[in-house]
């Protein structure tokens, strides 16, 4: 699953830790597809997991949160909640 | 701002990573529980074709309750408790509309504490998730809490009452002129004019501030290329662009048109009503919600890096997602977020505070990311400064709303050049992004942290803040 891990502040701002922290997680956490996009500027680091590996990440101290990819919706009253347009199941 | 929180636990997504008492069950709470109006079998059927799921047979079913599939990775398994005609469940925003709609339910609240009903306590542990008062907190007697169930037909008649109102001031108005105003005479537009611009003071006697050689960034649906009241609006280059794989930045869905419009429509348009609040502002579109209207963080917090690296000096986000009471906000939205706020001259973040409230039934809490302390919170009222009755509320310590602006009925662009009047609290958030532009243009100097201030300080006050946060965004009155 594709998860966003926040760093502590103190490992955030320290290149050599946040170094440290990320072959950390690509050994013990099985981090992959890491995107490094958002690691220097802002300690996030962003990559794929496998679920039972999230509570390894999340123990790490130098790891603030662990958050799962969500979704978001535009917040529009009406029209702009589309619906996929497949049709409704019906329970068998 | 507020401190940060404690580490968060990650949020359980599918059973098998969330223990449970029970086999194939979640122990996380669901977000929300929907009243049906009777105890039948059908309400199973009906909960299934509104979330789109079967029965998960054999998941720690009963007698009295169906367990359902998960509708959402990150939702616990929806219940049916058919003998008191109840069910649980976490729901996206599509999702309550369709209930809503049905003729079966009754209402749809928030899982909170303390709200439980006393007869849910007592029946099933499952769903009275143990309401724990605080040491030496006396609970209220029954009759003193928030009624659970609104009476059918609350809604309309909160309406209907408001109606009667407006037309009672208006009759008297007629005959006594010189009366008092009541504080809520409605804004009106004219054929010439929004009446959202009157609400937030824009008046070109007293401001001609425009935005103009301000850029703001509107992370949405893309927007209407061909739309005539943009054209030669955007920023050259990489001003538009789509976050969204397999999507152009050209709108096929009208919110982000609609969003965009609020700030940058043009100040002649084509449609001949004015409706932008700052129409010299420069444009970032970028695309991080699909047609759908749905988009991923990592989307989202793409579109934000890209806007602040583009020179946005505010970005206005009208997305969301829900949050429960109490529950975290996102990490690593709020951390983008402060650094761009903190950064000199840096960039102010505005997003919707979120649309799940159902007034006067029930109230719902900041979604995320507006519940971010370092992004801006923004709450919807209506033409008569009352607050939208979808508006999410401030509930917690955790998501603090910030400021409101207008958001019922709010006229702009829309696809294929058109024009469309909607709602949501979507609407008010670019009112606010496009106010934040004409202080930028009023008072360049001005830093991140700085119009967070200004803006919060200009407001008009609307009574208590857990509805509208400081007030009402108002335009500079000099420039």
């Amino acid at each position: 699953m594709k998860v966003h891990i926040t760093l502590i502040p103190s490992v955030r701002s320290d290149p050599g830790k946040r170094q440290d922290v990320l072959q950390k997680l690509l050994s013990e956490a099985d981090l992959s597809e890491v995107n490094l996009k958002r690691f220097e500027r802002h300690g996030i680091l962003s990559g794929e997991m496998p679920k039972e590996k999230l509570p390894v990440a999340e123990k790490m101290n130098a790891v603030q949160s662990v958050s799962p990819d969500g979704v978001k919706w535009a917040l529009g009253k009406s029209p702009t909640r589309t619906t996929p347009s497949s049709p409704r199941k019906q329970l068998k | 701002m507020p401190a940060k929180l404690p580490k968060k636990p990650v949020p359980k997504v599918e059973a098998s990573s969330a223990p449970s008492t029970e086999t194939g069950l979640e122990a996380r709470r669901p977000a929300y529980i929907i009243v049906f109006r009777e105890r039948s079998p059908a309400n199973t059927k009906v909960l299934a074709a509104a979330l789109d799921v079967n029965e998960a047979k054999g998941v720690a079913a009963r007698d009295s309750r169906t367990i359902l599939q998960h509708n959402h990775e990150w939702a616990v398994r929806p219940r049916v408790y058919e003998r008191m005609g109840l069910a649980v469940a976490d729901l996206d925003p599509s999702e309550i509309e369709e209930l809503q709609k049905s003729d079966s339910v009754a209402a749809i609240v928030p899982n909170r504490e303390r709200r439980v009903p006393p007869i849910i306590e007592h029946t099933d542990p499952e769903v009275a998730y143990s309401p724990v008062l605080e040491p030496g907190r006396i609970e209220p007697p029954v009759s003193l809490r928030e009624p659970f169930v609104p009476p059918p037909g609350a809604e309309f008649a909160f309406a209907y009452a408001s109606g009667i109102r407006d037309a009672a001031e208006m009759v008297l108005r007629a005959f006594r002129p010189s009366l008092p105003s009541s504080g809520l005479a409605a804004i009106a537009g004219s054929a010439a004019h929004s009446w959202c611009l009157n609400l937030i003071g824009i008046d070109e006697k007293y401001s001609r501030a425009t935005g103009r050689g301000v850029r703001v960034a509107v992370l949405d649906t893309g927007i209407d290329l061909q739309h005539p009241d943009f054209q030669g609006r955007f920023i050259g280059g990489d001003g538009t662009v789509s976050f969204v794989p397999g999507e152009t930045v050209q709108d096929g869905n009208g919110h982000g048109t609609h969003c965009a419009g609020v700030i940058g429509g043009a100040a002649r348009p084509n449609g001949g009503r004015r409706y932008g609040v700052a129409p010299d502002a420069e444009l970032l579109i970028g695309k991080v919600l699909s047609d759908a209207g749905r988009g991923h963080d990592d989307q989202i917090i793409e579109g934000i890096d890209w806007a602040a690296d583009a020179g946005a000096q505010v970005i206005s986000m009208s997305l969301g997602s829900p949050r429960s009471v109490e529950d975290p906000y996102s990490d690593p939205y709020e951390v983008v977020a402060a650094n761009y706020l903190a950064m000199v001259p840096g960039t102010l973040i505005v997003a919707a505070a979120g649309n799940e409230s159902a007034r006067p039934s029930f109230t719902s809490p900041v979604g995320d990311p507006a519940a971010c302390p370092s992004i801006m919170a923004v709450a919807a009222v209506d033409k008569l400064r009352r607050v939208a009755p979808f508006s999410c509320r401030e509930m917690d310590p955790i998501g603090s709303l910030d400021i409101s602006g207008p958001g019922v009925a709010v006229y702009s662009a829309w696809m294929a050049g058109g024009y469309r009047t909607i709602s949501g609290t979507s609407m008010a958030t670019p009112h606010v992004a496009a106010v934040a532009a004409l202080f930028l243009e009023v008072n360049p100097e001005l830093t991140a942290q700085q119009l967070w201030s200004r803006l919060l300080e200009s407001v008009v006050s609307l009574g208590v803040r857990e509805d509208f946060g400081a007030g009402l965004v108002q335009a500079p009155k000099a420039g």
